[in-house]
């Protein structure tokens, strides 16, 4: 069913349930102290630092939230599917996000998804979100907590040809319509746009639940699927490092080349005099 | 068992002393008295029995009828009856913890002893009057007098010493939940004692005093009351009219005063021997698992009827003596939790709810959409949970054997795992430890790190005697590598065949279980005793008081039984067996605080003194508040994880303690105590000039094992040259920091 | 090899953007021959025009439009998509506006975008593009597969050009405002009082090594101390998610990204994610108790003490040097 046939702007019938699509990825732990983070120059890859497992990224949680939060304010059946692109190890963060509340996973794991960058990713997710139909809003992350490009939710809404909202720190859906408060360089913004549409939800948004207990336990029973690019009727040659518009020339930890300078000093004044005097010397005054 | 100080001793040497007496007697042929003197009608006496005894048995059923809402207990309580018999005995009998507080033992003693032995007293004559065996008579009458006056007068000591304190002392925790039930006891028993003797008094006055004098003065309180009644010159006629209205107002007091026991704070009298009985056996640092949890549908205590029935029956026992809540650090800091009120709140609750559970049950309704008020959130507030420490000086205070700990995190588990409803400071630890294993999130540090500078570093691989266990808060927090490092030094100083986990190690759990979040708790213990026995571990070395305890008293339930040692038990021993020699001299003053995981609850107060005693040049100053008695550091349950709610940081009223010994240096044993003073002293200390520093008493080893040059930290803080810089806190940021 | 540039520039209140004007700069430098142009939308887009070409633009697409001065995304996207003929590249700033347009643009050329590059060069005939990554403990860089090459760029990452004061170029016109699936309901625009931090000189910032928000009044008292006029004040995320300081001020990832001449961190350990967001300053010192804290590792002085001891000292010797 497409932006068309909803007659976008005008009203749903509110006895029809929504669907919402998380986008969930899975990344590298951001918090691996920089002494532990390695780069293997040779592939461009980060090095998995050990006793370090990959997590959810961080955003992605929040995104979920929103849309949580939006499922429980509707108070009917909205059904949340949890999507992500990645290896079997996603499952984790898939499960994590339906121990949150999300209704079913999607797995789309496939050599051909491997390499690729935010054009052939959002290819990929996009598709999937075709495939599963019926979809009212996608949330995402305003940026993968590893690569921080920020840019994969709206190649998604284009593919799909939908309005998006970036950087979200409140999401409303009612009505067809979808009311986003959006984070400027100097402020705030809100815009109303009609579904289906895909939003990008930032810190600002707040914090992801902590799921019940019960919830963690029920998420273990709830299905998730796989899927390839064939069941997706993709084209390898467009996807994965096949597809990829942005090659990745040199990954790489810049080397500091500042030595630090500690300066000296016996008291406080003396510590002060001794740096002034040697910012002064450095013309910054 | 302990005699000394127990109230055997002056029970005993009375009674020595009136057998004693009563041998001396010179005549006491005949001795003895008219059962029912004067009484009009004795029949009465058997009514008002009667009476009290229906009215024991409804209480009873009353009250029974509540507990038996509660849930079946995990572990038998008639397991391990010699010890459960020795508590019972120990604490409900000897009283050992009333005594701790020196003027409430002396006075509780008195007006148990002598409600005791009243009881006895009345009982004999009930016996001689209405079985045919006969006894009251001769020596032994004259004996039995004795006592009975002598009880009776120990009695209205204790009476006078109760009334002291509450009425003339203003003595605080009386007043924080003071009843009308309160003045009606103790001035009801001092009513009681009095009425007794006068009724005594007025009966001698008309028999003995004039008959036989010599045997009236063996009642000798009531012969000095017959006696200066005789001033009035009454008439024989006169004084048993007397003698009858207050022979009904005896036993019409006497009778109504036991029948408090129903309806008010005196079934302690009862239950506090039975809490005693059915008191843990294990260590109070182990809580208890979740069986099964994977098939639960409800996580914790969210409903009254979710505790055991033990926990119900012992909210009976609370006598609201306050001393929980004295203790409390939290309390002691103005933060909303106080013991007491804890329990008096959910005794309430639980007599306001009992009934209409207990009738929804019988009509098939849902049990658990009776109560009004919600148990956790309403009943007892989020933040009251919250704030406790689970440090268990309320338990080793409670004179009734309360467990409140338990309680707490029993509600603590609804609110974690049912409810999900916890301070996000906590949220993060506690999500922390399930993605990285460990709870120091934004940490800049491997666990790796404090390896650095240190040579070759063993890794355990199962050969080696013992694993040294150096846990999140070793190797993750800043301030506490050199903690680490001193005791890895002094461990291969030893000789002592060890190795280390590194990279390997993980969370043993400890912050998810006393946080409530025991699904998470029990999914760590489980895979880390799995890793233990797969590396072959057997004998443990802790950092941290919290893993010996985890490690200790927790992890046996999940198969791991282990051989676990703090590292200052372990030290200890080496500096005994002379593998360590601590020849460098620290001059410092030195006081020490005892850490709650490794002191109160684990009772390691000496092994720490006896490594200070070592060390040449340091002397020691005890806290005011130190050993069973020491005051938690805050860290405690949790709370490192918590932002205080309320006037003060307990770590500020802990560290305004140390810094008032004037110490140098404070000294401890626990990663977390030492982070709280590392913060506590400078808030209550701003000068640097001055300041006291704390310490682990590794690193305090350290100096003097090893001296000055690679302490850097001990040796700065005594001025000596050429040390380095002195290692810091550094606080890590939440959420990789920004 | 001549390659067609365009950038999408954006006006404050009428006039060029400074940043703007910083990627104009670099396109003369990676032309080798091609052609500048500029994208204007907005009142005073043909007035800012001159400015453009001073700043090395050949040609000017503009639209005095005043529906297009709040950024809409429909609207712009539809609007630069008609300029697109012939480039090679199409550059804008990481701004509100470089966020929303450079994803939607790329994929309307089918491609993707290099989001917040700190450079975007030529090398050896190929441009590239460099951008930080994995919470700025890594760099990254790009060479584009499709054309056109579109890039988010962050400020200050490109020097303007100074020589070519009165230069004139070609105008295009480009259709009005048009339709858009997104209604603005409404705006909440930060007060600005003061130094834009991301404008300052200097920037001074504490974090949570503070101890409490009265700790920023320290902060704030060295921030005078440099001058009000070129200092302002700024706050790790630990901080502001604590509630000490406004997030207006947050520095670091998802914060502000700034590159004064001097940044001060007090009581920051440094994690990745601070070090993003003012890595790019030309000189950073540091007080830090600790003396193994990371934001030692990005300094160039450094002084291991407590904020508290020092900072009253430093404040009255910045005082007199000033």
């Amino acid at each position: 069913m497409g932006p068309e046939e909803r007659g976008a702007g005008g009203p749903t019938d509110v006895e029809e349930a929504m669907h919402f699509v998380v986008c969930a990825k899975q990344i590298p732990d951001p918090e691996t102290p920089p002494s532990a983070f390695k780069i293997d120059e040779t592939s461009n890859k980060v090095v998995p630092a050990q006793g370090f497992q990959p997590v959810l990224s961080q955003f992605d949680g929040i995104a979920a939230e929103a849309a949580l939060r939006i499922k429980e304010a509707a108070g009917d059946d909205t059904k949340i599917t949890v999507l992500s692109m990645g290896a079997e190890s996603a499952q984790a963060a898939i499960k994590q996000v339906l121990a949150m509340g999300a209704d079913e996973g999607v797995l789309l794991q496939d050599a051909a998804f491997e390499g690729g960058d935010s054009h052939a990713t959002a290819k990929v997710l996009a598709a999937a979100i075709e495939k599963l139909g019926d979809v009212d809003a996608v949330f995402c992350g305003r940026q993968a907590a590893d690569w921080d490009m920020g840019q994969v939710g709206l190649l998604i809404a284009e593919a799909l040809g939908w309005p998006a909202a970036i950087l979200a720190k409140d999401v409303q859906i009612a009505d067809g319509t979808m009311t986003t408060t959006r984070v400027l360089a100097n402020g705030f913004e809100t815009v109303a746009q009609p579904i289906p549409a895909v939003v990008t939800v930032s810190n600002e948004f707040g914090e992801p639940r902590y799921p019940k207990l019960q919830q963690i336990m029920q998420a273990a029973k709830k299905t998730v699927t796989t899927m390839t690019h064939d069941e997706l009727g993709l084209d390898p040659s467009e996807i994965g490092a096949a597809g990829a518009r942005l090659k990745l020339e040199r990954l790489y930890v810049p080397i500091s080349n500042t030595q630090v300078e500690i300066i000296e000093g016996e008291t406080p004044e003396d510590l002060a005099k001794n740096l002034v005097a040697k910012l002064v010397a450095d013309k910054l005054f | 068992m302990r005699l000394v100080g127990a109230w055997w001793i002056p029970a005993l040497t009375l009674s020595a002393v009136g057998v004693y007496l009563a041998m001396q007697a010179s005549s006491s042929e005949g001795a003895g008295r008219d059962s029912f003197f004067n009484a009009a009608h004795p029949w009465s006496v058997y009514v008002f029995m009667s009476a009290l005894v229906g009215l024991l048995v409804y209480g009873l059923v009353r009250h029974a009828t509540l507990w038996r809402l509660g849930a079946p207990t995990q572990d038998s309580l008639l397991a391990q009856l010699p010890l459960r018999l020795k508590n019972m005995t120990r604490l409900g009998l000897a009283q050992d913890k009333v005594r701790r507080d020196r003027y409430a033992g002396i006075m509780h003693w008195c007006i148990f002893s002598s409600v005791l032995v009243l009881t006895i007293v009345t009982a004999q004559v009930a016996i001689e009057d209405d079985t045919p065996l006969e006894f009251l008579h001769g020596r032994y009458y004259l004996f039995f007098s004795f006592y009975g006056d002598l009880f009776g007068l120990i009695g209205l000591v204790g009476v006078g010493m109760a009334m002291w304190r509450r009425y003339f002392v203003d003595f605080a925790r009386i007043r924080w939940d003071e009843r009308v039930e309160d003045h009606l006891i103790i001035v009801g028993l001092g009513l009681v004692l009095i009425s007794g003797f006068l009724v005594e008094a007025f009966r001698i006055e008309v028999t003995e005093l004039t008959q036989e004098p010599d045997w009236a003065k063996w009642s000798f309180v009531s012969y000095g009351i017959a006696n200066f009644f005789e001033i009035f010159e009454l008439s024989d006629s006169q004084i048993l009219s007397v003698h009858s209205w207050v022979w009904w107002a005896h036993i019409g007091m006497a009778f109504s005063w036991l029948g408090l026991i129903v309806f008010t704070r005196l079934d302690h009298m009862f239950f506090a021997p039975v809490n005693a009985f059915f008191l843990r056996t294990d260590s109070p640092g182990r809580l208890a698992k979740i069986p099964n949890i994977e098939e639960r549908e409800v996580f914790g205590v969210g409903f009254v009827q979710d505790f055991t029935w033990k926990q119900l029956f012992e909210l009976d026992a609370c006598v609201r003596c306050g001393r929980c809540t004295d203790v409390c650090p939290a309390n002691i800091a103005g933060q909303p939790l106080s013991p007491m009120h804890l329990i008096q709140d959910l005794k309430g609750h639980l007599s306001s709810v009992g009934p209409d559970i207990q009738r929804a049950g019988n009509e098939g309704k849902d049990q658990r959409a009776v109560s009004p008020l919600a148990l956790v959130g309403e009943v007892i507030k989020d933040e009251t949970l919250w704030a406790c420490r689970t440090c268990g000086a309320c338990m080793q205070e409670c004179p009734v054997m309360i467990e409140h700990v338990p309680t707490i995190v029993d509600m603590r588990r609804y609110l974690v795992m049912d409810e999900a409803r916890l301070p996000q400071t906590a949220q993060v630890a506690l999500q922390n430890i399930e993605m990285r294993g460990h709870p120091w999130s934004g940490t800049a540090l491997e666990r790796t790190t404090w390896m650095d500078g240190l040579g070759d570093v063993p890794i355990y691989d199962g050969t080696q005697e013992y694993l040294y266990w150096v846990g999140c808060s070793g190797s993750l927090v800043e301030r506490n590598l050199p903690i680490t490092q001193a005791v890895f030094k002094l461990l291969r100083e030893s000789g002592t065949s060890f190795g280390v986990m590194g990279q390997e190690e993980t969370c043993n759990g400890d912050p998810a279980r006393r946080l409530g979040n025991e699904y998470l708790f029990q999914m760590l213990a489980e895979q880390l005793v799995v890793t233990f026995k797969e590396k072959n571990v057997q004998r443990v070395i802790t950092n941290c008081p919290h893993c010996f305890n985890t490690f200790k008293n927790e992890y046996p339930q999940f198969g791991g039984n282990f051989e676990v040692l703090h590292h200052t038990e372990f030290l200890n021993s080496k500096l005994q067996d002379g593998s360590l020699k601590a020849t460098h001299e620290v001059n410092a003053t030195l006081t020490y605080h005892d850490s709650c995981y490794l002191g109160r609850i684990n009772g390691v107060y000496d092994a720490p003194r006896q490594i200070m005693e070592f060390v040449p040049g340091a002397s020691v100053t005890e806290m005011q508040r130190s050993k069973s008695k020491g005051l938690c550091c805050g860290a405690g349950g949790g709370n490192m994880w918590l932002e205080e709610v309320g006037e003060r940081r307990v770590n500020h009223v802990r560290s305004e303690e140390a810094i008032a010994t004037g110490a140098d240096q404070v000294i401890s044993n626990c990663p977390f105590c030492i982070q709280m003073f590392e913060d506590g002293v400078p808030a209550m200390h701003p000068e640097e000039e001055g300041r006291m520093r704390p310490f682990d008493v590794a690193e305090l080893l350290e100096q003097a094992v090893f001296g000055p040059a690679t302490a850097g930290g001990v040796a700065a803080a005594v001025g000596v040259e050429g040390a380095s810089g002195d290692a810091s806190e550094s606080e890590a940021e939440p959420g990789g920091g920004d | 090899m001549a390659r067609n540039i365009l950038v999408v520039g954006e006006l404050v209140e009428g006039a060029l953007s400074p940043t703007t004007a910083e990627l104009l700069g670099q396109s003369t430098r990676l032309v080798d021959g091609g052609l500048v142009a500029v994208a204007l939308l907005g009142s005073g887009a043909s007035g800012a025009a001159s400015a453009a070409f001073e700043a090395g633009a050949d040609k000017a697409f503009t639209s005095d439009d005043a529906g297009y001065d709040q950024y809409n995304s429909d609207q712009w996207v539809n609007a630069v998509e008609a300029a697109l003929d012939d480039v090679d590249a199409v550059l804008m700033a990481q701004s509100s506006v470089g966020r929303d347009m450079g994803p939607r643009l790329a994929a309307r050329q089918n491609t993707a975008a290099a989001m917040d590059c700190v450079d975007v060069s030529d090398d050896d005939g190929t441009l590239k593009a460099t951008r930080p990554a994995y919470g700025g403990n890594a760099l990254a860089e790009y060479s584009f597969a499709a054309s056109p090459a579109v890039a988010t760029v962050r400020a200050k990452a490109f020097e303007p050009i100074t020589s070519r004061s009165g230069a004139s170029g070609e105008v295009v016109e480009l259709s009005g405002a048009g339709e858009s699936r997104t209604t603005i309901q409404g705006r909440e625009l930060a007060e600005v009082t003061g130094l834009l931090i991301t404008d300052a000189k200097v920037v001074v910032s504490g974090g949570r090594g503070l101890g409490g928000p009265e700790g920023f009044e320290q902060v704030e008292a060295l921030a005078t101390a440099f001058g009000t006029s070129r200092a302002a004040v700024g706050a790790s995320r630990a901080a502001c998610d604590l509630g000490w300081y406004p997030v207006s001020q947050q520095v670091g990832l998802t914060g502000k990204v700034v590159t004064p001449d001097l940044y001060v961190a007090i009581a920051i350990s440094g994690a990745s994610q601070h070090m993003a967001g003012c890595s790019g300053s030309k000189m950073i010192i540091a007080i830090n108790r600790d003396p193994d804290a990371n934001i030692f590792q990005n300094s160039r002085y450094g002084i291991v003490a407590d904020y508290k001891a020092v900072l009253p000292a430093l404040i009255e010797a910045v005082k007199a040097a000033s």
